[in-house]
């Protein structure tokens, strides 16, 4: 089944704002580094996005799900996450080494979580202006 | 690889969107095997050939 656009969106923010306050309510309830009520805001809007993106994403088939692998679709897909997957490996092991010669005690990976995230959005999109 | 399904498609009168639906595929899928950027799968040239009543080596040509 075709799901619209608008109907895609709407069932994304639903589900992502049901995950953001269940997440939000555990961290909440577990956490004491801070007051609940921060502990919750913070959670659950750090959630909310990406759960909005991940369902938008899974849900976006366009026709025929059930012939997904014959799809050009399916193939930018593949074709764009193997790239990022390698520029996310080639970025990790760059700034691996720079942090042991500069002695950084820590990384933040939420770094390479975007940079693979905008990678592959930016891979879709190339592929899908070069050869739709 | 080549192949002939813009031909085939427009001898048989069908639209890029009608010959997706009896495909069982997306439009982008036939625009982009009608540009040469997507070569199918093994099942769809086989859907292809049914579809238009050809054999596989009739729709489908290697480049060499």
């Amino acid at each position: 089944m075709t799901t619209t656009r608008t109907t895609r969106w709407t069932i994304a923010a639903a589900a992502g704002t049901a995950v953001a306050a269940v997440v939000g309510l555990v961290a909440a309830t577990t956490r004491d580094d801070a007051p609940d009520i921060v502990t919750f805001a913070v959670f659950a809007a750090a959630t909310l996005p990406f759960v909005v993106a991940l369902v938008a994403i899974g849900l976006d088939r366009t026709e025929h799900p059930e012939q997904a692998e014959d799809s050009i679709e399916s193939q930018w897909t593949t074709r764009a996450s193997s790239g990022a997957f390698y520029d996310t490996i080639v970025a990790m092991a760059v700034t691996a080494f720079a942090a042991s010669v500069l002695d950084w005690e820590t990384l933040p990976l939420w770094i390479f979580v975007l940079l693979g995230l905008a990678d592959m959005s930016a891979r879709l999109v190339i592929l899908q202006r070069r050869e739709g | 690889m080549h192949n002939r399904l813009k031909a085939l498609r427009e001898e048989a009168g069908l639209s890029q969107a009608e010959c997706a639906d009896a495909l069982g595929v997306s439009r982008q899928t036939v625009i982009s095997i009608e540009k040469g950027h997507f070569d199918p799968r093994l099942s769809l040239a086989f859907r292809i050939s049914r579809l238009f009543d050809v054999a596989v080596d009739e729709a489908f040509t290697p480049d060499d």
